[in-house]
């Protein structure tokens, strides 16, 4: 109680002393004063928020952990009745959000939010059970301003989301997983699972609105200020929330979304963390480049045309070799396809990267890379480089014989 | 204390005298063994002062590393101290390495060494490697996964527990003291390090190029069997430059002379000379340095002797595994070489495209 007591001072009158504990006690509490701010952005999709919301009421009836959830919409009148229909039925409140950026909108959701923690969770998910318990028993560090939990993707396993599986664009999902042992805090979290104490938000000035583009990396850029300040992301494996694999799903969906992603990159890198980054491995991106500009440089000299067509020759015999080399055991040639499309997407997020670098005149992203995730991709990063050298000899025995 | 001793008088005779003043000042009980093999005249000269200080003197012709375990079979004491014959000890030694052993689980106490004599455009280049980065191991962390037995003690429980040290070729002349640290990890004790524990090193035993290339050659070939005797370790690694000028020398120039004609000669002169160039131009210091860019192109070729030792001894055993792989000691070693390897692999890259660019025009 004297610790509860101390971690709620200075709290306004509606706080009160919960015990943090890891079975499914009752929450000493005001009946009314709930415990979690559940804040979701929305845009249509009506029946997912709908499956969202009961999930969040039974999660908060399994843990006896009182919620308020707070809808930030900004559907079109259609949907939007549908909307309100479903926050009735679960006692949400609906916010009305304009049509203003994802980031503005957590942000109404974190100025509005009474509870003590704000968990943020996107409006195509549902919540486990257990999820607010698995949550709330890693607060009981002095440091701990935010805890991230595992998000899974349900769905019939299309062949777009096998592909992303192969990608890295997904590890931040399983980052309690993969990052277990490695780090004590995450650098940071996707929205889909991810709950911060509302003080720690507010201290760090909630999410960037100044960051381009409507949505996208503003995890990312909280999840580093919240670092930067000090505070912990702890992270929870037993924290579950299942997300909808059918609003990801679609090639040319996953491409634009990646594409903006690298976007993103540059501007949450190799701008604002810059202190974050690291000399990289020289990248394919960059030798595909100097192989342009050597193509350009020796097309122009022998007034020849087919030299142009050298960049995209060395790509793909190094997009092969680097495939074969990941890939160590070819178990069925789909496999090896999937590889190859996986790879691909890689490479869109670096060109999105490349493209608003150009677009701002600098030249770091070729050099430097981010430690955000601090599992080591030297083995990622050796293949590809090796890769390349073995793709230039290729390419050198093949040239020297045209 | 152990030391063992093959002739190197000079130095040897300062490091009894430091060892016998280390002895007197010492506040617990001490002994000093000797375990030499050197030429008669160097030998008497050894035992006679071995007997005027006190200390005991063992003949024993063989391999350091059975000079190793006959020393820690023979002492009295529960901690055996090795220190090279071409060292010399501050005062103090004995207490820094005893005052380490903290608890029942510290096997070992890993002292700094620091190099001391002339300075050289050899020892410049020497000192751009790795190569004596473990030796300052003691001022880097607090625990080792090992280090060199210039400066090392351990328990002698600990040594017999594990087996001592190998003296199966090639750790009968290196790489042993790499092998015993990494099994004293893996049997659950500890390395602490003790930066107080400080011992100089004499720089001219290592500044003679042609035996520092040997050495250096054999620290290689002693991979290979570390890297077998320790496969949990391992760790992928960039390709090594050898493999690389072999490869354009076996492959890229037969192809090249039948379509290029004898120009090939110089085209694959390219990757194989103008890596260590441009890797070492990448280290150079601003402004730049002639001298330190010299030194950075002879470290880079002494670093490719012990890459060649390892592919020598791969190539003998018909195993080549090893060669895209490396010992992983320590997490920090990847933070700790990242930049190294990436100017090389960017040294590497660039070569190949101006040879590209060559043979296309």
């Amino acid at each position: 109680m004297a610790f509860a007591a101390a971690r709620f001072k200075g709290q306004p009158p509606a706080a009160f002393a919960p015990t943090v504990g890891s079975s499914r006690e009752a929450v000493e509490m005001s009946p009314d004063a709930p415990v979690f701010s559940c804040v979701v952005p929305t845009r249509g999709r009506n029946q997912l928020v709908r499956n969202l919301l009961r999930s969040l009421r039974a999660a908060s009836k399994f843990s006896n952990i009182p919620i308020e959830i707070l809808l930030i919409d900004d559907s079109d009148p259609s949907q939007r009745a549908d909307i309100l229909v479903a926050a009735l039925d679960h006692s949400a409140v609906v916010l009305d959000a304009g049509s203003e950026s994802v980031r503005v909108k957590r942000n109404l959701g974190i100025r509005r939010a009474s509870g003590r923690y704000v968990f943020f969770v996107d409006s195509d998910c549902e919540v486990g059970e257990d999820i607010f318990l698995q949550h709330l028993r890693l607060y009981d560090g002095a440091m701990t301003g935010g805890v991230l939990g595992v998000t899974k993707f349900r769905g019939k396993g299309s062949f777009s989301s096998r592909v992303l599986s192969r990608t890295r664009f997904l590890d931040s999902f399983k980052f309690p997983i993969i990052l277990r042992d490695r780090v004590k805090s995450a650098p940071w979290g996707p929205c889909t699972n991810l709950s911060f104490l509302r003080d720690v938000l507010i201290g760090v000035g909630g999410f960037d609105t100044d960051l381009p583009f409507r949505l996208g990396g503003d995890d990312v850029d909280l999840g580093m200020r919240v670092n930067k300040a000090g505070h912990t992301i702890a992270m929870s494996e037993h924290a579950l929330v299942y997300h909808a694999e059918e609003t990801w799903m679609g090639m040319i969906t996953l491409a634009r979304r990646i594409v903006r992603w690298g976007r993103m990159d540059y501007h949450l890198y190799y701008r604002k963390h810059t202190d974050l980054t690291f000399l990289s491995f020289p990248k394919p991106i960059a030798v595909f480049l100097l192989v342009c500009v050597y193509s350009l440089a020796c097309g122009v000299a022998a007034r020849s045309k087919g030299f142009f067509l050298i960049p995209f020759a060395w790509f793909s015999i190094f997009i092969v070799i680097f495939v074969s080399i990941e890939l160590r055991r070819l178990e069925q040639l789909s496999r090896l396809f999937e590889e190859l499309c996986a790879q691909c997407l890689e490479y869109l997020f670096q060109i999105g990267t490349l493209y608003e670098s150009a677009k701002h005149l600098s030249v770091r992203f070729l050099l430097f890379e981010p430690i955000d995730d601090p599992r080591n991709i030297w083995s990622v990063r050796i293949s590809e480089s090796m890769a390349m050298v073995l793709s230039l000899v290729a390419l050198l025995l093949w040239s020297s014989f045209m | 204390m152990a030391i063992l001793s093959h002739g190197r008088w000079d130095t040897l005779s300062a490091l009894l005298v430091g060892a016998a003043r280390e002895c007197r000042a010492f506040d617990g009980r001490a002994e000093v063994i000797v375990v030499d093999d050197s030429d008669a005249s160097t030998g008497e000269k050894i035992f006679t002062w071995c007997q005027e200080l006190g200390f005991s003197y063992h003949y024993l012709p063989g391999s350091i590393a059975r000079k190793r375990n006959y020393a820690a079979a023979h002492c009295q004491f529960p901690i055996v101290l090795f220190v090279d014959s071409d060292c010399q000890i501050c005062p103090g030694l004995f207490r820094a390495h005893l005052d380490a052993y903290t608890g029942p689980d510290i096997g070992g106490v890993l002292g700094l060494v620091e190099f001391h004599g002339e300075d050289s455009l050899f020892w410049d280049a020497i000192e751009q490697t790795n190569y004596t980065v473990a030796f300052s191991f003691a001022r880097r962390m607090d625990f080792a996964t090992w280090g060199p037995c210039a400066n090392h003690s351990f328990r002698t429980s600990v040594l017999t527990g594990i087996g001592g040290f190998k003296e199966c070729f090639p750790y009968d002349y290196s790489g042993e003291d790499v092998d015993i640290g990494l099994r004293i990890n893996d049997a659950g004790q500890k390395i602490r390090c003790n930066q107080d524990a400080l011992v100089f090193h004499e720089r001219a035993t290592w500044a003679r190029p042609a035996s520092f290339l040997r050495k250096v050659f054999r620290w290689g070939r002693t991979d290979y069997h570390l890297s077998a005797d320790h496969r949990a370790r391992m760790f992928v690694e960039f390709l090594r430059f050898p493999l690389v000028a072999v490869a354009c020398l076996a492959v890229l120039l037969p192809i090249l002379l039948i379509a290029k004609g004898p120009v090939a000669v110089f085209l694959v002169a390219i990757p194989i000379l103008a890596p260590p160039a441009i890797h070492a131009a990448l280290r150079a210091k601003r402004p730049f340095q002639v001298r330190f860019w010299c030194a950075n192109v002879i470290a880079f070729f002494l670093e490719r002797s012990f890459d060649s030792g390892l592919l020598y001894e791969s190539v003998r055993h018909r195993d080549l595994r090893y060669y895209f792989w490396k010992i992983l000691y320590d997490r920090r070693q990847l933070q700790f070489e990242i930049d190294d390897r990436v100017r090389f692999a960017g040294a590497v890259l660039v070569s190949m495209l101006m040879l590209l660019y060559l043979v296309l025009v």
